[in-house]
């Protein structure tokens, strides 16, 4: 731990003259209930407001402490000094609390948690959460800007196969536009859970992994406001306390962001109006005297452009002067009503939300519109039933109605990043009602050093018309102080998508996927302090799901992935962390044609199949208000389909790729160093945190994506920007 | 909290990808390739299939590459430049393979895939308009409005870096692709493009960064013919690139054009030896005089006896080029 700087002040005050004094929050000027030990050894307590009067003799010391924040040590104040004597502590500032991630008792098996410090401070995540999930152990490493970037694929699995969620309610997507931005804004959320598989029973309908995003409830003392404002994008937000201290606490906390490019740039080569994406949040919250919280939440995000449809920089003049223009406008809004109550021994929380869903892509001649309203239901609870037994219980109701219109006379694989109906090529136009409940019951027995947790999640779908149950289990061992042994298996199911069950664009036969997962670990802290984990997983899926771009979905594929992820971490709070992980696993999906490619004749690589991955992140604040980090990551390419030949369309004058064998062929590794160092400027009533961040690629290992010539017989890399130094400016007040 | 200036500046940066450029891009006649396919089908059921086939060494083949069609339920194989008939019912498609022959100097294999409508008829041609015009290739990404608003001049060869402009008498409804062996096109409506002596790069915001003239010569171009049902025509034409420095007097004939030995400018029935070359068009012409009419010409590649001779036959493959050499031919042409 590194020791507060002391602030100078004037020594010549005069002994035995009383004095009054004010304690802030450095960087808020927020008042702070603090003690204040004098030389003598008895001590002062400064009140909720900070103040506090004291009698000291000139030329000694005072030390001020508060929970949470750096003490001080500071030179006996004058009290002729006509100035108010203020003292100003620094929040957590250089904690140095050694933290084990594996002492926390979680009930699941497999799990990796982030908060906002590893946000933060870990380089090459520009303050985005989401992009930190996405170098976890277990997720498939993809370029920065290549056509994959922004894929959440973990452990094998498929992006669609995740469920994103915010304070228990779902989120319809991740990422604005081109995977710019998460559409969650970092200050409101407190903590970010990845459950990569073999989740307990709270959760379902995903074979993929699950993420769970909470928010921050603390209750401010002040209002607190802020404001942000980038070369891209606007901000804002404020919390402002509604009750007085002591009384049960109402707080509206707000926050908005928009991007404003547009504004300056009408239109360019390829959008005829420039994209803008945009998000808000806002609640009004009630902790009662109790510590039960209530709220009424209501956030949303938007994204919206228009560009033309064909890539105009491939097209002549007279055909770029015929390209369509393609508006696409995605959006959803939520509107929730949350509770949450926590005993010593039982919680409970819950959400009724209201989730409105669209994406609509338009050309001149052909329309898209899917929209689904959300009407969910969701309570979890625990509850205490003797010295070695807990219960955990909970369910979901989930109604959607699913708004699917399409009109077109031909398929558009032009806009089939952003619409796959329209590349699908086939006029529809369906209402479909679905109803969707889960009920899970898992019981928690516990007894020395074993844990056990059987669970069980029933699942009903009724546009299948179906009720699955999912069985679940995990065991933890305790065996020694900084030993613990993990092991987990269950079936997830998963039920398709209502378009993919569409009678017109889908097959109505597709069966939900099952995904039959197995998990062992062991975390071990050496020393107290430096945890080590090793994790061994597999995946077994069958009915899987697979959609080929303009094509009906296919079932009935089965899939299997398995890997081992080796990892350590150290941390010591707000001062240093590191963490490293190696990550060696294989995906792979039944395909008749394949050749043996590691996983059997039968069987080719899945999409993600990433056979290794390694990560490396320090960083370290080496003084208090100077911090440096580093990350370095290595990954195997993942794969893709060659294209061996072109075929010419007579017809049109154009060409079509002629494939080779699926997932045959591998992008070369992956490299990435970013460095990150950033200088702290505590003001008093704000903070302001200049940075600079870089990042290096090297020119072999930074392939995006492969281009090929007009007619597929020649190939060329497209490679990314290799060296980039960035600055950049963190304010909070 | 954080004011997002990295990920603004990533944006930016983002734009520095790179990719090599390809050696050629859809506009090329270069390596050998097939550059058109129509189909049209009879009363009787069967449809008649036919290619434009580029050799890749020039105007001309070096042998008639060998087409392989087939269809459902009939296969067959002929010379570029044969009528291929194949009985298949219609919409269908058609499969095929061309193929260097054995022992040419030309070399490749590629594959086509036609979709066929029922009752297609090739788009007439009813001839072209070939002009010069007064842009250079520093205007090659011009709006077509301000390039339309440059009226042509008139049909005479260009200096390297100008520019052809090329009108080729179509119907409305219809779209044509041009290629060339060299030079770059800028097109203005469905069927006119302006055709740069020159080549230009682009920066990613589509502005002109570089040019570079291309040498004097004659270019042989192709005006593809699409009408979206399958029946496709199309049409070569060339264009000369010529200097001070490199002056030579042409004789221009039915879209071609041709070095001659002949220096007086005219224009009427001319008889002429072929001889072989090493440019682009393959041929030459020598021992060039003006004659009164066609009736001398031979019965050759394709070519009617005492009709005035066309090369394009030559260019569509329906003979190979070491046919024509010291034959004497009557052309119907002007010497420019």
């Amino acid at each position: 731990m590194l020791p507060a700087l002391a602030l100078l002040w004037p020594a010549l005050a005069i002994a035995g003259t009383p004095l009054k004094g004010t304690v802030y929050e450095q960087g808020t000027g927020a008042p702070i209930s603090a003690t204040i030990l004098l030389p003598d050894g008895s001590a002062v307590e400064a009140d909720a407001k900070g103040h506090f009067t004291l009698e000291v003799p000139v030329g000694t010391s005072i030390t001020v402490t508060a929970p949470g924040f750096a003490s001080t040590v500071l030179p006996a104040p004058n009290p002729d000094n006509p100035k108010p004597f203020k003292v100003w502590l620094r929040a957590g500032a250089g904690s140095g609390e050694v933290v084990v991630e594996a002492r926390r008792d979680d009930p699941v098996v497999s799990e990796q948690r982030l908060d906002s410090e590893r946000v933060n401070q870990t380089p090459g995540t520009y303050d985005d959460a989401i992009r930190l999930v996405q170098s976890l152990p277990g997720v498939a490493q993809t370029p920065e800007y290549s056509p994959k970037a922004g894929d959440i694929a973990v452990r094998g699995s498929f992006p669609g196969d995740n469920h994103y969620y915010f304070d228990g309610i779902e989120l319809p997507y991740l990422f604005h536009y081109n995977n710019y931005a998460s559409v969650l804004p970092t200050r409101i959320v407190d903590e970010l859970t990845l459950y990569p598989s073999t989740y307990a029973s709270n959760f379902g309908n995903a074979t993929g992994a699950v993420i769970d995003a909470t928010s921050t409830w603390d209750t401010p003392d002040r209002v607190h406001g802020s404001a942000n404002l980038s070369l891209i994008m606007a901000a804002g937000g404020i919390d402002v306390p509604l009750s007085k201290p002591g009384k049960p606490a109402w707080v509206f906390r707000a926050n908005g962001r928009r991007s404003y490019l547009d504004l300056f740039s009408s239109s360019s080569l390829q959008y005829t109006s420039f994209p803008v994406f945009s998000d808000w949040f806002g609640r009004l919250e009630h902790t009662d005297a109790k510590g039960r919280r209530w709220s009424v939440v209501g956030f949303g995000a938007g994204d919206t452009y228009v560009r033309y449809a064909g890539e105009p920089t491939a097209l002549d003049p007279y055909q770029q002067s015929q390209n369509p223009e393609f508006t696409y406008d995605r959006e959803f809004q939520v509107a929730a009503l949350q509770h949450i109550g926590a005993r010593e021994t039982d919680s409970v929380r819950g959400s009724l939300s209201f989730t409105n869903y669209r994406v609509s892509g338009d050309l001149p001649d052909a329309t898209s519109l899917h929209g689904v309203s959300t009407l969910a239901l969701r309570e979890d609870a625990q509850r205490k039933l003797g010295d070695h037994l807990r219960v955990a219980v909970g369910g979901e109701a989930v109604g959607t109605q699913d708004r699917v219109d399409v009109a077109t006379t031909q398929a558009w694989s032009e806009v089939s990043q952003e619409s796959e109906l329209l590349a699908r090529g086939l006029s529809d136009h369906e209402d479909v009602l679905r109803m969707t409940g889960a009920l899970y019951v898992e019981p928690r027995w516990e007894d020395g050093i074993v844990r056990v947790q059987p669970g069980v999640r029933v699942l009903a779908d009724t546009l299948t018309d179906l009720v699955e149950a999912d069985p679940r289990l995990g065991v933890r061992l305790h065996p020694a102080k900084d030993t613990w042994l993990r092991a987990a298996t269950g079936i997830y199911t998963q039920f398709p998508t209502v378009v993919q069950l569409s009678p017109i664009l889908g097959d109505p036969s597709l069966a939900p996927t099952r995904s039959d997962q197995v998990a062992a670990g062991i975390d071990q802290a050496i020393a107290g302090r430096w945890e080590f984990s090793l994790d061994g997983w597999g995946k077994f899926a069958h009915d899987v799901i697979t959609t080929d771009t303009g094509e009906a979905p296919v079932g009935a594929h089965r899939s299997k992935a398995y890997g081992l992820s080796l990892s350590t971490r150290y941390r010591l709070r707000d001062v240093f962390f590191t963490w490293a992980s190696v990550d060696l696993g294989r995906a792979f999906v039944d395909d008749p044609s394949a050749a043996d490619s590691g996983g059997g004749a039968g069987w080719a690589p899945s999409p993600y199949d990433q056979p290794y991955a390694v990560n490396l992140v320090a960083s370290w604040t080496f003084l208090p208000t100077w911090n440096v980090g580093l990350r370095y990551r290595i990954s195997a390419g993942l794969p893709y389909t060659p294209i061996t030949d072109g075929l010419y369309l007579a017809s049109s004058d154009s060409y079509a790729p002629v494939y080779g064998p699926t997932e045959s062929a591998r992008m070369p590794p992956y490299q990435k160093v970013d460095l990150h160092v950033e200088k702290k400027f505590e003001l008093r009533t704000m903070t302001l945190t200049p940075y600079l961040e870089a990042w290096y690629v090297p020119k072999s290992a930074n392939v995006m994506y492969l281009a090929w010539s007009y007619d597929y017989d020649q190939v060329e890399p497209v490679r990314g920007p290799g060296f980039i130094p960035l600055v950049g400016l963190r304010g909070e007040m | 909290m954080p004011f997002l200036v990295l990920p603004a500046l990533l944006s930016f940066w983002s734009l520095l990808a790179c990719q090599d450029p390809f050696a050629e891009d859809r506009h090329d006649l270069a390596s050998f390739r097939i550059a058109g396919v129509s189909g049209s089908t009879d009363a009787s059921g069967s449809t008649r299939l036919r290619a434009a086939v580029w050799s890749g060494l020039g105007a001309w083949h070096d042998v008639p590459p060998v087409l392989g069609w087939s269809a459902p339920g009939d296969t067959t194989v002929t010379a570029l430049g044969e009528d291929a008939t194949l009985a298949f019912a219609v919409p269908g498609s058609v499969d095929l393979t061309a193929e260097a022959a054995t022992g040419s100097a030309e070399v490749g294999t590629e594959t086509a895939q036609l979709d066929l409508a029922a009752g297609a008829v090739a788009p007439p041609i009813s001839g072209f308009v070939r002009e010069a015009v007064d842009l250079d290739i520093t205007h090659i990404g011009d709006p077509i409005a301000t390039r339309e608003a440059v009226a042509p001049t008139s049909d005479v060869p260009v200096v390297p870096g100008s520019a052809v402009r090329l009108t080729l008498g179509v119907a409305d409804g219809t779209t044509v692709h041009w290629m060339g062996t060299g030079g770059q096109f800028a097109e203005l409506d469905y069927r006119t493009t302006d055709w740069f002596a020159g080549t230009a790069t682009f920066s990613s915001s589509n502005a002109v960064t570089s040019t570079t003239n291309i040498d004097p010569g004659v270019y042989t171009l192709l005006a593809l013919v699409i009408d979206g049902a399958g029946d496709n025509s199309w049409y070569w034409i060339d264009v000369d690139v010529d200097d001070a420095a490199t002056p030579g007097p042409m004789l221009y004939t039915a879209g071609r054009i041709l070095p001659v030995d002949l220096t007086e400018p005219s224009a009427g029935f001319y008889a002429a030896t072929v001889a072989e070359a090493a440019s682009t068009a393959g041929v030459t012409l020598t021992n060039v005089a003006p004659v009164a009419d066609a009736s001398a010409s031979p019965a050759l590649c394709g070519n009617d006896a005492g009709a005035a001779f066309d090369f394009g036959p030559m260019v569509e493959g329906w003979c190979p080029r070491g046919d024509m050499i010291g034959h004497s031919v009557v052309l119907n042409g002007e010497i420019r």
